[in-house]
């Protein structure tokens, strides 16, 4: 832009007369209009959750068996004494299937974020 | 081109209808998109705001077929240029010279006599006698800075035609500032 196009563009910048208070107003407006949301997050929300409550009903369903276990575990290393295999296993198993569920769904549901953030960019350059 | 931040709040729109990131964006373009209309409008902030606010939601609601062939805002200002076509097409809104057609706004300003009211409404008249397709032009160029190639994007017309346009709205709106202001 050379020095009469900047004067022109400054001119033309007076016609706006909008507010920062009619700006925020507007801004609220706007979004109390918006229509709610689609099925599609309404899936992946769902999806998500089903993957994050499998975790969590896994940990409800095995809590005895992984506190037992613990409990157990614990006292025998109070007394100084190795865990037998049985307690062992079980603690581990349970607990790392639990940790398994979240942290992959975790990663899937960052996984695919990025996927989609990287297609965008991709197709952009 | 888009920011990569706005890539960002562009995905978890599409992906998850995300109104949180969709006000985001919103924030960066309100300003520019309303003044848009306000200097297509003449001056209207009532009208102003209701095309605002239809482009939005219009934007919001077709944020699936936003195809990332282009700039967030080139797309935005696509569908902005469309709905003031389809205002014009409805209700046959045509900006007039005389003081009786200019909207409640301008009028109250002028009123005012206040001398930056006066100079914004004289402005409002100066660009109100342009051409609709010139005034399209000389607000996409100017204000928006976009370039000859995006503003071809947004309203569909030749390259040849908009630099016609950019240069006879150019010399149009020189003439007609150095008159009144």
């Amino acid at each position: 832009m050379n020095r009469e196009d900047r004067q022109i563009r400054d001119l033309l910048l007076k016609a706006d007369t909008l507010s920062h208070e009619h700006e925020r107003q507007l801004h609220s407006r706007i979004m109390r209009q918006l229509p709610t949301r689609s099925l599609r997050r309404i899936y992946l929300t769902l999806f998500f959750a089903l993957l994050w409550g499998g975790g969590i009903g896994l940990f409800i369903t095995y809590w005895q068996e992984i506190s037992h276990s613990l409990l157990t575990m614990t006292r025998t290393l109070l007394d100084y004494q190795l865990p037998s295999m049985e307690t062992f296993v079980t603690f581990a198993l349970c607990i790392g299937a639990i940790v398994f569920i979240i942290v992959e769904s975790w990663e899937a549901m960052n996984e695919y974020y990025e996927y989609e953030i990287r297609q965008m960019l991709e197709n952009r350059s | 081109m888009s920011t990569p931040e706005e890539i960002f709040l562009i995905s978890r729109v599409v992906l998850l209808n995300d109104e949180r990131a969709f006000g985001r964006l919103m924030k960066r373009y309100l300003r520019p998109v309303h003044r848009y209309f306000l200097i297509e409008t003449g001056g209207d902030e009532a009208l102003s705001d209701d095309l605002t606010q239809e482009t939005f939601i219009r934007a919001w609601k077709g944020m699936d077929s936003y195809k990332r062939l282009s700039a967030f805002g080139t797309w935005l200002y696509r569908i902005a240029y469309n709905t003031y076509q389809n205002h014009l097409r409805g209700v046959k809104h045509h900006l007039s010279l005389d003081d009786e057609h200019l909207s409640p706004t301008l009028q109250t300003l002028t009123a005012e006599a206040d001398h930056d009211a006066e100079q914004v409404a004289s402005l409002h008249r100066a660009i109100a006698q342009l051409s609709e397709r010139e005034r399209t032009c000389i607000t996409l160029f100017y204000l928006e800075e976009m370039s000859v190639k995006e503003i071809a994007a947004v309203t569909s017309m030749s390259e040849g035609s908009i630099k016609t346009a950019l240069h006879r709205g150019r010399n149009h709106l020189r003439t007609l500032l150095t008159e009144t202001i």
